[in-house]
């Protein structure tokens, strides 16, 4: 696995080169989204087909309150497949600090979704984490509120 | 709480703006056509249907419109009925 170096330089080219699978992170922020489109672009025009869609950073309360791109907005825009959406985790920096992945991370949202992709990169049928889960009796009656 | 306010009035929450802006954005980008260059296209191709057929100008609509991965250019040109030509 190559992780290529931001944005659409030499060092991107030269990653997917060799490439047999391409997975395209990206925030659900406008820049980076207009950013992934462009890449989405030259993998097409370098007939790199299929790239999947990696959604990193999703908060899922913001995505509630409509102040932040959905996945099936980021979807729509970038009309590829999805491998997966990554909610927003402090435990990401916090085991950067301490040098312990979040994906071994037992408990963790981000590391349960990050395994979750493992497995489908494998070829595992893996459902989709329900990230509304967590948010509590006040985020359920705001949701009751909106219907 | 906001959001609730901003639903009693009206507002358009910022999702929708972000999806509004990436929309016409990665048309553009993804055409390589600056607004300009699509108005000199589309001035371009009435000229050409006007030489053929009786159109009304301000009636055309042409747009770039998102399919999937790919656009396309959409243009919806009414054309003048014979008879009203015969009256004007």
């Amino acid at each position: 696995m190559i992780d290529s170096p931001a944005g659409i330089e030499r060092g991107f080219r030269n990653a997917i080169a060799a490439a047999d699978k391409v997975l395209v992170i990206t925030n659900p922020e406008v820049s980076a989204v207009r950013d992934a489109d462009r890449v989405v672009g030259i993998l097409e025009s370098e007939e790199k087909y299929s790239p999947a869609l990696l959604l990193n950073r999703l908060n899922p309360v913001m995505v509630k309150n409509h102040d932040m791109l959905s996945a099936a907005d980021v979807l729509d825009l970038l009309a590829i497949q999805l491998i997966g959406v990554v909610p927003e985790d402090e435990g990401v920096i916090v085991g950067s600090n301490r040098g312990a992945p979040v994906a071994l991370e037992p408990k963790s949202r981000a590391g349960q979704a990050f395994r979750n992709i493992a497995k489908r990169l494998q070829g595992q049928e893996t459902p989709f984490l329900d990230l509304d889960k967590q948010d509590g009796l006040w985020g359920r009656l705001q949701r009751l509120g909106r219907k | 709480m906001s959001g609730f306010f901003d639903r009693l009035f009206g507002t358009k929450r910022s999702a929708e703006s972000a999806k509004e802006r990436l929309q016409l954005v990665l048309v553009h980008d993804r055409t390589d056509l600056t607004p300009a260059q699509l108005d000199a296209l589309k001035d371009d191709l009435l000229k050409t249907i006007a030489r053929h057929i009786d159109i009304d100008p301000q009636a055309v609509q042409i747009a770039l419109e998102r399919d999937g991965r790919e656009q396309r250019l959409v243009a919806d040109i009414p054309l003048r009925s014979v008879a009203r030509r015969r009256a004007g």
